[in-house]
C-alpha cells in the first residue's frame, strides 16, 4: 500500500478538518481501508461528500474497497477522512501523522502536510 | 297581499332568496378560483417568486458579536456562501475556492466581499463564526444569528437546510445544506450563482460581472 496526501489546516478553536488520501494497492489482491487514526484527533472517519442539485450531504462512508492494482483518490467535494476531536490547530507546514488499517494490508502507518488547499504534496488533483 | 309580500316574504320566498344568493356565492368563488389559480407551469422554467426577490434586506450576528445589517453591504458586490464550522470538506473547499477566485480577479480584497453564513447557529457563535472566516488568509465576514434569522436569510436565498443525525460526526449531527455561491452586485441585486460543480473560468466570468 502507498498512501499520500494532505491534511486541511484549520485556525484555533476549530475542532474539525480533513484529510485527503490517496491510497494505491500495488498487490495483486483487492483490499479495504477499514479504519484510520491519528494521535492529532479524537477520531478518524471516512466520510463521502455529495451534491446533487445543488446541496451537498455528508455521510459516513465506511470501508473502502481498493481493487488489485488500483488507486483511489479523495478529494476535497468527495470521499475524505473527517477528523473530530482535535487536540490543537493543524498549522501549514507541518505533517499529519496517520494509521490506516487494511482488511488484508494490517496497519500502514504514513503522515502527509499540512496545508490550505493541498498542492503541497504535488498531489493537486 | 301585495304590502305583506314585500315587508315579509312568504317562507318559500325567502327559501328560493336562500337558495339564489348560495348559488351565487358558489359561481362567485368558482370563478374566483378559475382567475386566481396559479397557471400550470410547464417544469421549472417560470420563475418562482422567491428566484424573482433573491436576497433582500437582512439582520445577522457579526463576529464582533453586533448586528450585522445587510445595510452596511450597499455600494460593494459581495457573495454569499452557507455551510458550518463543523463542515470539514465543501464549505473550506468552497471559501478557499472563492478567496483564490478573488485573488485571480486581481482587484484587492475589497472588489468583493465574501460572506460565509452559518446554517448551524445552534454551535456556531459569533466567535466560531469569526475564527472560522480567519483560516483563509483573506477577509471573509462570517455571520451567525439566531435560528429564525439564519432560517429567514436562508429561505431568502432559496438555500436548503437540513439538520440530519449522523452517528460519527461531531455532536450526532450534521447538516445538509445548498452549496451554491450566490453573486449580487454594488446595488445589492442578484446577479448570478456559482454551483460546486462548476469550473473557475465561468465562475471568474461571473466575478467580473458584478464587478464591472
Amino acid at each position: 500500500m502507498h498512501v499520500t496526501g494532505w491534511a486541511r489546516a484549520t485556525v484555533p478553536g476549530q475542532t474539525g478538518s480533513a484529510a485527503y488520501l490517496s491510497i494505491h494497492n500495488g498487490q495483486r489482491t483487492a483490499d479495504r481501508l477499514l479504519a484510520v487514526a491519528t494521535p492529532a484527533a479524537a477520531k478518524a472517519t471516512i466520510h463521502t461528500t455529495s451534491t446533487a442539485g445543488g446541496v451537498v450531504r455528508m455521510r459516513a462512508a465506511g470501508p473502502l474497497p481498493v481493487g488489485a492494482g488500483q488507486m483511489v483518490e479523495m478529494k476535497p467535494g468527495g470521499m475524505h477522512v473527517m477528523l473530530t476531536g482535535l487536540k490543537a490547530p493543524l498549522r501549514v507546514g507541518q505533517q499529519l501523522p496517520l494509521t490506516l488499517r487494511f482488511q488484508r494490508g494490517g496497519l500502514v502507518r504514513t503522515s502527509v502536510p499540512i496545508s490550505l488547499e493541498g498542492g503541497g504534496g504535488g498531489h493537486r488533483h | 297581499m301585495a304590502d305583506t309580500a314585500t315587508s315579509a316574504p312568504p317562507a318559500g320566498w325567502r327559501r328560493l332568496r336562500l337558495i339564489v344568493w348560495t348559488l351565487a356565492a358558489v359561481a362567485a368563488l368558482l370563478l374566483a378560483w378559475l382567475v386566481l389559480r396559479p397557471a400550470p407551469q410547464p417544469g421549472q422554467l417560470q420563475s418562482t417568486p422567491t428566484s424573482v426577490t433573491l436576497g433582500g434586506p437582512f439582520t445577522l450576528t457579526g463576529a464582533d458579536g453586533r448586528p450585522f445589517s445587510s445595510a452596511q453591504l450597499t455600494g460593494k458586490p459581495y457573495a454569499i456562501f452557507f455551510g458550518f464550522t463543523h463542515c470539514p470538506d465543501v464549505c473550506p473547499t468552497t471559501l478557499a475556492r472563492l478567496a483564490s477566485l478573488r485573488q485571480r480577479l486581481g482587484q484587492g480584497d475589497d472588489a468583493v466581499r465574501i460572506l460565509f453564513v452559518t446554517v448551524d447557529p445552534e454551535r456556531d457563535t459569533p466567535e466560531a463564526v469569526g475564527k472560522y472566516a480567519k483560516l483563509f488568509n483573506t477577509p471573509i465576514i462570517g455571520l451567525t444569528g439566531s435560528r429564525a434569522q439564519v432560517d429567514q436569510v436562508a429561505r431568502q436565498h432559496a438555500i436548503y437546510q437540513a439538520k440530519v443525525p449522523e452517528a460519527e460526526a461531531p455532536d450526532g449531527y450534521t447538516m445538509d445544506h445548498g452549496a451554491t455561491v450566490l453573486l449580487f452586485d454594488r446595488a445589492g441585486k442578484f446577479v448570478a450563482t456559482i454551483a460546486p460543480e462548476e469550473g473557475d473560468p465561468a465562475a471568474l466570468d461571473k466575478l467580473k460581472r458584478i464587478t464591472a
